[in-house]
């Protein structure tokens, strides 16, 4: 548990030396023109299950140059199948479950995707596995303020979750936050991912800490996302299939760009497609707690 | 185009100084017949470069350092040796440093012999030498003295001042440090001292930065330096050396600190004339710490290195020829971290204690170095180690695909894993004219503790491990051979080198490693081989009006790994081509010097991607092979004129200048990271940053002497 938060000084510590040095320093950024090669394209295979019953989906698509504007190219006529049941092609390369579909624990689920990639008339099949972890139910989740004396015009609140780890799994869990029924970790950057080490803690009664809330968040693209007093706070505690697990701590990484102090160089995140394809095909476990953000911590009310 | 410009006034004030300027070496007090021998070795014949019976060695002393324009008009020893050919630094503005390919935690830092393990001040802008505690370096790029191992790139071996036989006082006071030295007699006749103290607090100004942030940061370093040498009798000299550095950074409730100690106790004996005996119990540590202390979260992170041990050396002079002789011994503990954490509203705390390591390290060698008909010098040496792992400990087994397969418990004290280091050194150096030689040089370096780094140019947070039952020694054997000649009456030096190293049991780390906080390090490691190669070329004039040098460096270094870059070669972070640097000095009149370097290199090595792809929201990197990109090429010219002021007559007591110096005079933005981001469009755009731009200074340093 502890390491994410040392690790965490570290990297604040680095960060606040960093704009010390800069503004001492007077260095500066500046967009430079970069040319590197393009790679050739390849065919990505994305898609997850869960233990929710809903419309899972998996995507078909092809990788794209790194630099410029994005080149979305998908691909809508693949035969897809998850345990032999086809999923029906909802458009732009998005292939569907039946609303019903939900994943059990402990099961092996089969993706197979047959498309004629390589435009030879012939159909590639390209296949991953993945086995659905055992089920953690949240307790709860409780609130508390970060510090004593809380500046009362910008309180930080943290949340923290309860659960009991079943012993003998590798902790390789993760966590959504919910606010008002808004995903606050759709990208990767702001996902909670277990940083600790995965072999302690088995069999313990977890409680950890993934998010503290402000109520001015980062959202995407520099914008904030606000938080008022009454709102609906959800945790959504996810078990991992521990490759998955690997892939969105290393797509993490690779996001993130990687900070001088800490990142080792610059390396490709895996795959579980067979086929030569890139992407994964993971499984995750959901339980959800969820708690109202009381009028006592402070936070602006809703107009 | 906006230059940020920042002054930096240095006031060097001196007071009550007597003699400052009349350092005399202890060495030299023992009566006549032995200042003899030790003069041999002070006394610099013009043609030194080419008579000198090794090679890949480079010497300066303060004069030449003080003459380099300095970033902020702080002279750094560091920075200087990042100047000579075969040297790079691995980043702008920091101290670590690349030797013939190398990687920085491949040299052996000595601050009269005591380890100095991380060399670096304030993220690298400072070193942790202190110009006034220094007497001189020497730099080996291969071929290194029998006498020393333990890396397999070089040997940084740095001299302490030992202060002057009259008073003396040192006192400065400027913008961003202040220093003192003081050294005089502690027994007259006898005894000298030399103590050093210095402190920066350049982060006087954050509060007033925009950024509210900034305003409680902390950011400074001092150091201290104590040095006493003193003659017993005519036979025994005596001498203690002791440094003790610290670096404080951090904010309201985090921060963190590092620092190094070392300690020499030197005893000098001399038989007779020609047979010395010096004897040395030496201890150095370097150790950081985090911490945060919020009501909602308590905690603490240490790591460090610690090293105590001997070393023993008999000298025989005869004639121009020497027999040298001696052991080492050193113990070693490694604490690669080890933390604590409360967190606020939570019964539980945390602990984790990495597994501490010990091992002992124990050396003995020989060299002789023989001249024969005049001409031809031959010196060869062989140093023989023997390494060992000492309990308490944990050992952890692994598969062949680097899972964890099992553990040993280690009993406190036991000897349970050894290694064996044979490392032959021999050199040649042929004489054919006082004015021209030819050398050539083998030598075996073995490597027995390593740095586990990620980071290119060096980090704070980095911890040293040895080798064990599954992190096998380092080793390299390096071939060079080169001519040196002496132009024009040894009015300019001319050297070419050329050499060839191979590594084996070089370490990576496997894609996306976890270093930090890891408890089995091991499995992140993955070793394989390297091959470095390149051609030193030199021009050097060290007299007249005009003095300064001209250096450029061919420098290759390559990796081989099975588990990294699909089992290919990569380029080493530390390939860098190409490097061009100029050195040069004019005195117009004995008032006004003016000096210009100018430095060129191919940019680092460093890994682009190539495509990418959405998954969710995100878009993934996808990369090729490793280190295929470069960075743009460095390259940088900073000047400095040196003013004297006042009346040039030399008996006046006190004596003043002002020097003017600009770094990155033409305001070269040199790129210190790369990365990428979307732009307004969600366009992907390459964006850099870089640390410096012009950066102009002035220096004022006010000297008395009231001898």
């Amino acid at each position: 548990m502890m390491k994410k938060y040392i690790f965490n000084i570290g990297k604040s510590t680095w960060r606040m030396l960093i704009l010390a040095l800069c503004v001492m320093l007077t260095s500066c950024t500046e967009r430079i023109d970069l040319t590197t090669n393009n790679a050739a394209p390849r065919l990505v295979i994305t898609g997850y299950i869960t233990t929710e019953a809903r419309q899972h989906t998996v995507s078909v698509s092809q990788t794209m140059p790194y630099l410029g504007a994005a080149e979305h190219i998908t691909f809508s006529h693949a035969v897809v199948k998850i345990n032999d049941d086809e999923l029906s092609a909802a458009g732009n390369g998005v292939y569907v479950t039946d609303s019903s579909f939900c994943g059990v624990p402990g099961h092996t689920y089969k993706l197979d995707v047959e498309l004629d990639y390589n435009g030879d008339g012939v159909s590639e099949r390209y296949t991953a596995e993945t086995t659905m972890p055992p089920m953690h139910t949240l307790d709860s989740i409780t609130l508390f303020p970060a510090f004593e004396n809380m500046p009362a015009d910008d309180p930080t609140i943290l949340v923290l979750v309860h659960f009991q780890d079943l012993g003998n799994v590798i902790n390789t869990f993760g966590a959504h936050l919910y606010i008002n029924d808004t995903l606050y970790s759709n990208k990767i950057q702001r996902y909670f991912l277990n940083p600790f080490d995965l072999y302690a803690a088995d069999g313990m009664y977890i409680n950890f800490l993934p998010y503290a809330l402000r109520k001015e968040m980062r959202w995407d693209n520099e914008q904030r996302k606000y938080i008022y007093s009454g709102d609906t706070i959800t945790v959504e505690l996810n078990m991992i299939a521990p490759d998955y697990f690997e892939f969105i701590r290393t797509a993490s990484l690779e996001i993130s760009g990687g900070n001088p102090l800490f990142a080792g160089p610059p390396a490709n995140v895996p795959s579980n497609i067979s086929g030569g394809a890139l992407g994964y095909f993971g499984s995750y476990t959901i339980s959800r707690a969820t708690t109202v953000l009381s009028d006592k911590y402070g936070f602006p009310k809703r107009k | 185009m906006r230059y940020h410009i920042h002054i930096i006034i240095v006031f060097l004030l001196c007071g009550n100084v007597t003699g400052f300027a009349q350092t005399i070496s202890q060495d030299t007090l023992p009566d006549k017949s032995v200042k003899l021998n030790e003069v041999v070795v002070s006394a610099v014949k013009r043609n030194v470069n080419v008579t000198r019976p090794n090679m890949s060695v480079e010497k300066l002393d303060m004069k030449q350092i003080k003459l380099i324009p300095a970033l902020f008009g702080e002279i750094d020893l560091i920075k200087a040796i990042q100047m000579l050919p075969g040297v790079q630094a691995t980043s702008e503005g920091t101290s670590g440093f690349s030797v013939r390919g190398g990687s920085y935690d491949q040299n052996l830092i000595l601050f009269d012999n005591a380890t100095v393990f991380n060399a670096s001040h304030l993220m690298g802008f400072f070193s942790t030498f202190n110009n006034e505690a220094v007497d001189g370096l020497t730099l080996y790029k291969g071929d290194i003295p029998a006498a020393y191992g333990g890396r397999l790139s070089s040997l940084l071996d740095v001299q302490g001042n030992a202060g002057a036989n009259e008073f003396g006082m040192n006192a400065g006071i400027g913008l961003i440090a202040s220093r003192l030295m003081v050294q005089g007699p502690l027994i007259p006749q006898h005894a000298t001292f030399l103590v050093t103290a210095r402190r920066t607090y350049a982060d006087m100004f954050l509060p007033l930065a925009a950024d509210e942030s900034l305003h409680d940061v902390v950011l400074y370093f001092y150091d201290m330096n104590v040095k006493m040498q003193g003659r017993i009798d005519n036979h025994n000299i005596l001498s203690f050396t002791g440094y003790l550095g610290r670096d404080q950074y951090g904010g309201n409730e985090t921060g963190m600190n590092f620092g190094n100690k070392t300690g020499t106790l030197r005893w000098k004996h001399f038989f007779h004339n020609n047979l010395v005996l010096q004897t040395e119990m030496l201890g150095s540590s370097y150790d950081y710490h985090m911490s945060a202390n919020t009501p909602s979260l308590i905690a603490d992170w240490t790591a460090g290195v610690y090293s105590a041990g001997n070393r023993t050396d008999l000298t025989y002079n005869y004639g121009q020829n020497s027999l040298r002789a001696g052991w080492n011994t050193e113990y070693q503990w490694f604490s690669p971290g080890n933390a604590y954490a409360m967190i606020g509203g939570s019964p539980e705390s945390y602990y984790i204690d990495i597994v501490k390591k010990q091992a002992w390290i124990n050396s003995v060698y020989a060299s002789h170095q023989h001249t024969f008909f005049d001409r031809l010098t031959m010196a060869y040496g062989l140093r023989l180690t023997r390494f060992d792992n000492v309990g308490a400990t944990k050992e952890y087994l692994l598969n062949d695909d680097y899972t964890l397969r099992d553990s040993l418990d280690i009993p406190a004290g036991k000897l349970y894993n050894h290694y064996w280091g044979l490392e032959p050194r021999v050199g040649a150096t042929f004489l054919i004219n006082d004015a021209l030689s030819v050398k050539a040089s083998y030598s075996r370096t073995m490597q027995f503790i390593h740095l586990l780094s990620t980071s290119t140019a060096g980090s704070p947070l980095e911890v040293w491990v040895p080798s064990n039952m599954t992190i096998k020694p380092e080793s390299a054997n390096q071939f060079a051979a080169g001519v040196f000649t002496n132009l024009f009456d040894n009015l300019l030096e001319v050297s070419v080198e050329t050499y060839y190293k191979m590594l084996q049991d070089v370490m990576d780390f496997k894609d996306h490693p976890k270093i930090m906080g890891n408890t089995i390090v091991e499995t992140e490691i993955r070793t394989g081989t390297g091959r470095n190669y390149g051609l030193e070329f030199m021009v050097r004039k060290n007299s007249g009006d005009i003095s300064g040098w001209v250096s450029y460096t061919y420098s290759r270094s390559f990796v081989n790994i099975a588990e990294i870059n699909r089992g290919k070669d990569y380029q080493s972070p530390f390939d860098r081509p190409h490097t061009l640097n100029v050195i040069l000095s004019y005195a117009f009149s004995k008032r006004l010097t003016a000096s210009v370097n100018w430095v060129y290199s191919s940019g680092k090595p460093v890994t682009f991607p190539e495509a990418r792809y959405l998954f969710g929201e995100d878009y993934i990197p996808i990369y090729t092979d490793r280190n295929t990109y470069r960075f743009p090429d460095f390259h940088r010219m900073d000047a400095s004129v040196d003013w004297r002021l006042g009346k040039l007559n030399t008996n006046k007591k006190w004596r003043h200048s002002l020097n003017f110096s600009v770094y990155n005079l033409y305001g070269r933005k040199n790129p210190w990271i790369i990365n990428f981001r979307p732009d307004e469009n969600d366009d992907q755009y390459a964006r850099m940053t870089y640390l410096f731009g012009v950066v102009p200074s002035v220096t004022y340093t006010f000297n008395l002497n009231t001898k």
